[in-house]
């Protein structure tokens, strides 16, 4: 897994935790934020169980592990949170935050340990950074993918974690941290939001919103960041963009006729 | 160590398996324990229909009925707790050995990466056997010999904040190790007092063995409505043919979980 620092300045930093080349095949390429402010730390979307030892390894060398004193989640996916019983075994006193939509859902990861979830109520909130006096924003994403989905901005490097929102299948694992060519980036953009993102309504509201936040990066849950240009190239493209697209007809007449095989046999 | 833990998973399910196995014999056997009750209900009314003087004799025997029916209840329903609590005790253990693993993996991958930064790695390999080593202590304190191993090889890359972090993983590690030692422990007593249990319901099952064979020498001496006990003493030993054969299927269940419980232990120390 590599890591890499995407913003410092005056005890305020941004680190990425990805490109994971020790995952297993089946496993998505996921990448993880961590801010750090004054020996206090949120860790985004930590990650699943299966990643864990690798993202502890790499996050080992910027900080104690003991200042990670927030956790929050865009929703509930296994990707985003499955290892949220070992942060929580790791660091007990670690506050939590999930829509209140998955907190009874995400306590299913618990293993054993009884996860006390902070609810992030639909219109969204402020969110400490442990006792540092800086905080980062919950911004609703409510069906971009989950329904009950938040991106979270930092105003003070103006970064945004977007989720699943600006999220790439990359080829391989030797694609820049950063999007290098924006048209070319799309092929690996275009067929995630049509599949994964289900409100083409929903996605033009949260585009709205982040247009008005005007951030300097916006930091996907698998991919590549987009800063300077392509942060407006990306809120463009979405915009036009026309998700939750399938074929509800496709694969349905075999499918019938299978089930109308079963049922024959049944009645034989 | 996937392979470990492979077989750690294994374990647990299996023993997992079996107290799913010795529940739903413990579930049949309340069906048996109902038709002793019931068998004791008919042998009542029957003792009281038979001659009053020869009747006498068989009240007592058919109210003991009764009583083994109410102790194979109270024994199976604790013995229903039990198996309940270590299906609990194995879900921990299993609990205890991915958190131990995963904790372990990071500290390799760790480690493997300040190896890298060195002038001269031992192995790139993810599970060298250099690093292998601190994890063998006999006295399982990964932590101090995890001090010892980076003040040896890499006294001069390891910043105190990385040293900090890696003992409280290494800590963590031992934690979840002793934690499984402990619910393995537990699993095991759990299991001993289970075969105990077996024990006394086997004890229960000769009792009514014993009523049936004194049932049947006392109609013996019954000059009229000795046809009415034949056949409770048939069904009494017919019940106590199943509740054998039952019990033996518990017992070899219990010893294949102790053993099985024993091995997960044996291989962690």
């Amino acid at each position: 897994m590599k890591s890499k620092v995407i913003y410092k300045e005056q005890g305020h930093q941004w680190v990425i935790l990805g490109r994971d080349t020790e995952r297993a095949d089946n496993v998505i390429d996921t990448n993880e934020y961590l801010i750090i402010n004054n020996g206090n730390a949120i860790l985004l979307d930590p990650g699943g169980i299966e990643i864990f030892p690798q993202v502890l390894a790499e996050i080992t060398r910027y900080l104690n592990v003991e200042e990670i004193t927030t956790i929050v989640a865009s929703h509930q996916d296994p990707d985003i949170m499955s290892s949220l019983a070992m942060w929580i075994d790791l660091c007990p006193d670690v506050d939590v935050y999930c829509s209140w939509l998955w907190t009874g859902f995400i306590s299913h990861f618990g293993m054993g340990t009884k996860l006390d979830l902070l609810p992030i109520p639909d219109q969204g909130m402020e969110i400490p950074i442990g006792k540092s006096g800086a905080s980062i924003f919950a911004i609703p994403a409510h069906y971009c993918h989950s329904s009950g989905n938040f991106s979270f901005f930092d105003p003070i490097s103006e970064i945004l974690f977007s989720g699943d929102v600006g999220s790439a299948l990359l080829p391989n694992m030797d694609v820049s941290l950063f999007v290098e060519d924006f048209n070319t980036h799309i092929q690996y953009m275009e067929g995630f939001h049509q599949r994964w993102m289900p409100s083409s309504t929903a996605l033009k509201g949260w585009v709205r919103r982040v247009k008005e936040l005007n951030p300097s990066m916006i930091c996907p849950q698998h991919g590549c960041i987009f800063r300077g240009e392509d942060v407006a190239r990306l809120l463009n493209w979405l915009e036009t963009l026309d998700v939750g697209k399938i074929n509800q007809d496709a694969n349905n007449a075999e499918l019938n006729q299978n089930i109308s095989m079963r049922r024959k046999k049944k009645e034989d | 160590m996937d392979d470990k833990l492979h077989i750690g998973k294994q374990n647990t399910n299996k023993v997992l398996w079996i107290c799913v196995n010795i529940l739903n014999i413990a579930r049949s056997l309340d069906s048996l324990s109902f038709e002793i009750n019931m068998l004791a209900k008919n042998g009542s009314i029957n003792a009281a229909r038979v001659d009053r003087s020869k009747g006498q004799m068989m009240v007592p025997l058919v109210a003991g009925l009764s009583d083994i029916s109410q102790q194979i209840r109270t024994e199976i329903d604790l013995l229903k707790t039990e198996c309940i609590t270590l299906s609990r005790k194995i879900s921990l253990c299993s609990v205890s050995t991915r958190r131990h693993y995963q904790y372990r993996k990071s500290l390799i991958q760790s480690l493997n990466r300040l190896q890298d930064q060195d002038q001269n790695p031992l192995l790139d390999q993810s599970e060298n056997s250099q690093i292998l080593d601190i994890f063998t202590s006999k006295k399982r304190n990964t932590v101090n010999s995890l001090s010892s191993w980076l003040d040896e090889k890499l006294s001069d890359e390891v910043g105190e904040l990385e040293r900090a972090n890696l003992e409280k993983v290494a800590s963590k590690s031992d934690g979840s190790q002793n934690q499984f030692q402990v619910f393995t422990q537990e699993s095991i007593r759990i299991i001993q007092a289970a075969i105990k249990r077996l024990e006394r319901i086997e004890k229960i099952r000769l009792t009514a063995k014993y009523v049936a064979s004194y049932i049947s020498i006392n109609v013996a001496y019954l000059e009229a409505g000795a046809d009415r006990f034949h056949g409770l003493v048939e069904n009494i030993n017919s019940i106590v043919q199943q509740l054998d054969e039952q019990q033996q299927e518990l017992i070899k269940y219990a010893e294949q979980g102790q053993r099985l419980l024993q091995t997960m232990l044996s291989q962690r120390n």
